[in-house]
């Protein structure tokens, strides 16, 4: 009558993973797939489709890192986290990496124990409000009722500003995109603030988007990208330059199309060369393959593919490069030089 | 000497009985008793049909003569209702139900290893036909101890089928397992600390009733934060539990300290003649706990059982704030989802009728079980 | 002749620890005690070793930085630059305001529940078994989401209260606005004289329940039956009005109104908490609809046929006969269930209010990341909340149970045993008993007890928690023995005051506990006077250690027999 405890036992012995002794890199090679933390759902950035494949901004960069190290962007599991979760899975071992348009700030990196490996969106904190209510910038919102993601750097910018600019106002705490939007929509609330991209991507989604502004004050510096534990430069190392790949491919117009043919054999642009792994040994030093940065650039593209596919001006989230074009064309995207 | 007295009526029969006043029979006597019998329940009456009409209507209309149950997306559902019905007027969605039937059953489950859950939903059944019903031939309670470990090799792969990941798992299902994980685990757990608490060793019933006070006195989200966040640190350096597993112990613990307080009831309601016609036997404590004591409380515990299961089913909900995909956590990546941007009334109630269901029928079960406990005493 | 001998004393054998049940019990509890301890060793050496690796340490100092995040709804001062300590306490207030008024709702909605659903007629009667079966069985989460969302959607926006086509308008002659963000009432300013107001007030409610009793004992006497509760009426509003009247109307209302985005002035009640409160209470009230129909039932019906045979009426029948007995029934699920609603509260995070789980389980956990720490004391303060209700619940049942005939001493060891040599031995007797003794009944001046506990109780809690913000040091950067001293003595006055009030016998022993964390809170050092609010600290310090040795001599020597306190009699009068 009573079930056995021992099976219970045994059945969770099945379910623990192996003991972690050396680094996340090889973790991830013994498993064969990389854990990627995303969130819940942000469009254009992080999404999944009705069959429940994940697709989005975020969601190509970590196929990417999944195919430098597999050679196969599918060797991949994605972890939704919310605002909330997110530090605690990464802090745990839950997931390898957090690709999930995090912050880059100084607690961040020192006292969570975090390392951010790059920026892959240059961001700041914007304003989103009704074209009705008659506001033209942000410094008219003395008395506003705000809805604010908790658990972000968000809230603690706009406590700062408001305080900056002795104004007062009404805080709405949410906890998700989708509860934000149904209150804002519904008027529970006169602002909605969170990074401009974010604003951009949630407007997209609105049945009148005519009808809501962006204001222009930008009131934070919000670098986003993508972070590992502390203590892990090897498996930080490979992150990190599959990013600067994608950003350098872009660079030297190397696109998802003509990769293949600039792989095929050395080119004219040694830096090319290297990046192809038709010279060198680059791939060896992370341990990855040679091409490594070929696999990752075929993913999706090289960074402005990836960008014009998921949130450039074509899509309904409509943003522009501005600091996110390369620096070459008046942006700040800056890789440093592979060699 | 009188005469002429002529006697003026005699009866040559008896009258026949005259029917009830018509107002006092049928539906108007009816009505008179049950619903206008006094000032006070003429008002309650009135206003009570006054709320019905002006509620039920609107929306029956809205949730049926008005839904849409094909469409494939919130902007589609809305042009079909203006077809149909004229500008301004809503009209329930239920499309969205339809395409994510599967999602919300299931989780983001393979759809191809449909079979597996559902297979091993059946057999809970087939597993529990010994426990509850005693007609069932004894050699059937050997399943039932190897189900845990069929289940959990149907469900999350290995020896053969193939594997399937955590993270994939939702949905209704989600809940099931953790509701029915936890009241199983919970049971033997639960009846080790009632014994416990009655104990007349100090130090034992000391730290029953810590734990006991300890659980009852915290809310359950702060025990699934300690899931998600704490129990690792508790864990030997390096490793690793599965997040569903971590919260199926906690619910186990949570509920081990209520089924505790159910079984202590149980216990309670025995006779102490009970106890000494044991002693008197020579029965030692655990053979009389065993044939004696606990075969009577948990008879007589079993409908504050089921209510206990019902109650942690409803709990499974709270799972959605530390991220696993519950009904109620479904509800955000279904929302997000560019093609139902905005719904949210139909996505509620659906959930709400689903728990009702399970829960009302439980709770329907746990009556007939009552009545049906109390008449064979 | 006869040779006793002594039956031989086997000698010790090892496998007597777990034959023999003399040595048994001791042994297993041993072994339990061993495994109990390393268990949690393991699970403390595991916590150290996991920390050291994460590089992160245990400790409480982040407690009073600054916090950085505004909170909407706060009952005391509070800024982002305030600590994290104060965030806590905003939070916590948050919670018991949603407990008590919720409690408060609830026990309206399950009674009215319960009642109608005993009623005789039927579309009330079955109207009010859907709502019992419906909302017991839906998830509160998705009740409190729905709800919410309800309020969002259907509620118009501050803006719709604006302009010439206003679509909405303000209730009761402009004074209460109802919108989507919120229920906007009309506040109580208190200027000069009010404070007669208030104190003439609280005089009137006294007044009013000294003379309910007068009427009863007057019915009692001669069988005039005065129109009470009428006359209670007139005089708790009657003379706080006329003392309002002669003030000159020193309480005025400010009324909302609508400025830029939101309206200004009066009493706001966010959305989020009305949502919260109203979906608790009407799923507790579900609940305890169940609790008093079982309670009104479980009164047999012999009861409410003698009382008709009387000649009662229906409606005081219920009142007189019914609701006394059946009360007894319900207050202990009832209590159980004002539990549950404080615990479901923590699932305001869902809906934005910022309640203890909100704040200290929530934004201050995420922006630390010290979740072990502030994991610890949001459960330390679920759970003292719990265990002081269960606490004072199972006083109030004490005091309620069944007059019974046994007459037993009980209660185990009691520190008044220790005086037994001087007073003479005592004996407990149950309530039903001690009823019938000469002198039953407590000397009025006794309840002046109560003030003594209750002033230190109040003073200890404002100490430690309210008082612990700008301008003091954290309650987390004291030492030690200050920490233990004044949570002691808080602990410890708050029980001496409960027991005090509900006159139970072990009083005594909790009142000499009390005595000695208020000695031990002197040798460590706590500043009386700070937190007697500026009385000199002599004063309090002697003051409370006379106060304190005059209520235990007083009760262990006292003259009177002080019998519904302790149930205690000397012994001879026993018989």
């Amino acid at each position: 009558m009573r079930k056995s405890v021992i099976f219970g036992a045994v059945a969770a012995a099945g379910m623990m993973a192996g003991v972690a002794s050396a680094g996340t890199l090889d973790d991830v090679r013994a498993k064969g797939f990389v854990q990627c933390g995303v969130s819940t759902g942000v469009a254009g950035f992080a999404f999944t489709d009705a069959n429940g494949e994940w697709d989005g901004f975020d969601v190509t960069m970590c196929r990417a890192v999944a195919a430098a190290v597999f050679g196969d962007p599918k060797a991949i599991k994605f972890t939704p986290t919310t605002g909330k979760t997110r530090f605690t899975a990464l802090a745990s071992g839950e997931i390898d990496v957090l690709f999930r348009n995090t912050t880059w700030t100084y607690s961040r990196d020192v006292d969570l124990k975090f390392t951010f490996l790059g920026v892959n969106y240059y961001d700041g904190q914007g304003f989103m409000v009704p074209s009705g209510l008659g506001v033209s910038s942000a410094t008219e919102l003395d008395g506003a009722t705000v809805c604010i993601q908790t658990g972000t750097t968000t809230e603690l910018n706009l406590a700062d500003f408001f305080r900056a600019n002795n104004m007062s106002y009404e805080p709405v705490p949410i906890e998700t995109n989708a509860e934000a939007q149904a209150k804002y929509l519904a008027g529970a609330c006169d602002v909605y603030t969170t990074d401009a991209s974010g604003l951009a991507a949630t407007r997209s989604t609105f049945e009148k988007p005519g009808d809501h502004v962006l204001l222009p004050e930008i009131i934070s510096k919000e670098p986003l990208g993508p972070l590992v534990r502390h203590g892990d430069d090897e498996w930080g190392d490979v992150v990190r330059w599959t990013l600067n790949a994608l950003i350098i491919a872009e660079e030297k117009g190397i696109t998802a199309g003509n990769v293949d043919d600039m792989a095929a054999s050395a080119g004219k642009d040694p830096e090319i060369n290297r990046l192809m792994g038709t010279e060198g040994e680059y791939g060896a030093m992370l341990g990855l393959s040679k091409d490594f940065a070929v696999a990752a650039i075929k993913t999706g593209g090289n960074y402005g593919e990836i960008f014009e596919k998921h949130i450039g001006v074509n899509t309904p989230i409509g943003l522009a490069r501005g600091l996110n074009a390369l620096w070459t064309e008046g942006g700040i995207l800056y890789a440093p030089p592979w060699r | 000497m009188s005469s002429d007295t002529s006697i003026s009526y005699v009866a040559s029969g008896q009258i026949p009985p005259s029917p009830p006043p018509a107002a006092t029979t049928g539906v108007m006597g009816w009505m008179r008793e049950n619903l206008f019998d006094g000032w006070m329940n003429s008002v309650l009456t009135i206003v009570s049909i006054a709320a019905i009409v002006l509620i039920v209507p609107p929306i029956i209309d809205w949730a049926f003569l008005r839904g849409v149950w094909n469409a494939g997306s919130l902007s589609e559902c809305r042009e079909i209702v203006a077809a149909a019905h004229g500008e301004g007027v809503r009209g329930a969605c239920w499309a969205v139900i339809n395409e994510r039937f599967n999602q919300f059953l299931f989780g983001f489950y393979p759809t191809h290893l449909y079979w597996r859950p559902i297979l091993a939903f059946v057999l809970m059944f087939v597993a529990l036909a010994p426990v509850l019903f005693t007609q069932v031939p004894r050699f059937m309670l050997w399943f039932s101890l190897i189900y845990p470990v069929v289940a959990f090799l149907l469900i999350w792969g290995g020896m053969g089928l193939e594997p399937v990941e955590s993270a994939k798992l939702g949905g209704f299902m989600l809940a099931l397992i953790i509701g029915t994980t936890g009241i199983v685990a919970s049971l033997p757990i639960g009846i080790l600390l009632a014994l416990g608490r009655q104990s007349s060793m100090f130090f034992i019933k000391t730290i029953c009733v810590i734990f006991i006070e300890f659980i009852r006195g915290v809310p359950l989200i702060t025990l699934l934060f300690v899931a998600s966040v704490l129990l690792n640190y508790f864990l030997p350096p390096g490793t690793e539990f599965d997040l569903i597993l971590r919260v199926c112990i906690m619910v186990t613990l949570f509920s081990s300290a209520y089924m505790a307080e159910v079984i202590r009831g149980g216990l309670a309601a025995l006779p102490q003649g009970q106890y000494e016609a044991a002693d008197a036997l020579g029965l030692n404590y655990w053979k009389s706990t065993r044939l004696i004591i606990m075969p009577q409380a948990l008879k007589v515990s079993i409908p504050g059982i089921v209510n206990s299961f019902i109650g942690l089913f409803k709990d499974t909900t709270l799972v959605s704030v530390i991220g696993l995909l519950d009904p109620v956590g479904l509800l955000n990546p279904i929302r997000a989802d560019s093609n139902w941007n905005g719904i949210l009334w139909e996505l509620y109630l659906f959930v709400a009728l689903f728990f009702f269901i399970f829960c009302f029928g439980m709770s329907r079960y746990s009556m007939y079980l009552e009545r049906k406990l109390k008449t064979d005493r | 002749m006869t040779v006793t001998t002594e039956t031989p004393q086997a000698s010790f054998r090892i496998d007597m620890l777990w034959n023999d049940s003399r040595y048994r019990s001791t042994f297993l509890q041993i072994i339990a005690l061993i495994l109990v301890l390393l268990a949690g060793l393991w699970l403390v050496d595991n916590a150290v070793q996991n920390l050291a690796i994460l590089g992160k340490e245990f400790s409480f100092s982040f407690m009073p930085q600054p916090s950085s995040y505004d909170i909407n709804q706060r009952l005391i001062e509070y800024t982002s630059r305030s600590s994290h300590s104060t965030a806590a306490v905003v939070g916590l207030l948050n919670t018991l305001l949603v407990a008590v008024v919720g409690c408060f709702l609830a026990t309206l909605f399950g009674v009215l529940a319960g009642v109608l659903r005993l009623s005789n007629n039927w579309i009330v009667s079955r109207l009010m078994t859907v709502y019992i079966e419906g909302i017991r069985n839906i998830p509160v989460l998705i009740q409190i989401l729905l709800l919410s969302a309800v309020i969002n959607e259907t509620l118009p926006q501050p803006s719709a209260f604006r302009g010439e086509n206003a679509t909405a308008s303000m209730v009761l002659g402009d004074s209460i606005a109802v919108t989507n963000r919120g229920i906007y009432f009309p506040m109580p300013i208190f200027e000069d004289g009010s404070l007669y107001v208030v104190l003439a007030f609280i005089a009137s409610i006294c007044v009013a329940v000294w003379f309910g009793r007068w009427a009863t004992r007057r019915q009692q006497d001669t069988g005039e039956h005065l129109p009470e509760f009428w006359i209670q009426l007139g005089i708790i509003f009657g003379l706080p009005l006329l003392v309002f009247l002669a003030m000159g109307l020193p309480i005025s209302l400010e009324y909302p109104e609508l400025k830029g985005f939101n309206f200004r002035g009066g009493i706001y009640a966010r959305e989020s908490y009305v949502a919260l409160t109203l979906a608790l209470a009407i799923y507790t009230g579900a609940f305890i609809a169940e609790n008093v129909r079982a309670g009104i039932m479980a009164v047999s019906k012999g009861q409410t046929e003698a009382a008709f045979a009387l000649g009662l009426r229906p409606g005081r029948t219920m009142s007189l006969i019914i609701l006394p007995q059946a009360l007894r029934v319900i207050i202990p699920p009832l209590i159980s269930q004002y539990l549950n609603l404080t615990k479901n509260s923590s699932l305001a995070l869902v809906i934005g209010y910022m309640d203890a789980t909100g704040t200290l389980g929530g934004i201050t956990l995420n922006q630390t990341g010290k979740e072990m720490e502030t994991l610890l004391l949001l459960m330390a303060f679920y759970l003292s909340i719990s265990l002081s209700i269960s606490f004072v619940m199972n006083l109030y049942n004490e005091q309620v149970k069944l007059v019974e005939r046994t007459s037993v001493t009980g209660g185990g060891f009691s520190v008044l045993q220790l005086f037994d040599g001087m007073s003479g031995p005592w004996e407990l007797l149950k309530k039903g008993d001690a009823r019938m003794k000469r002198n039953f009944g407590v000397a009025g001046p006794l309840n002046l007890v109560a003030l003594l506990y209750g002033a230190t109780f109040v003073l200890m809690l404002n100490y430690v928690f309210i008082g612990q913000m700008e301008g003091r040091e954290s309650y987390y950067l004291w030492s030690t023995p200050d920490q233990l001293a004044s949570l002691l003595l808080l602990i410890m006055s708050g029980a001496s005051l409960a027991t005090c009030i509900f006159k139970h016998y072990r009083f005594i022993d909790l009142a000499v506990v009390e005595l000695v964390a208020f000695v031990l809170a002197i040798l460590v050092g706590l500043p009386f006077s700070g937190i007697a609010l500026g009385l000199s600290g002599t004063l309090v310090v002697f003051g409370g250690l006379a106060a304190r040795l005059a209520v235990i001599g007083y009760t262990v020597f006292g003259a009177r027999p002080n019998v519904t306190y302790f149930y205690r009699v000397r012994e001879g009068e026993a018989s």
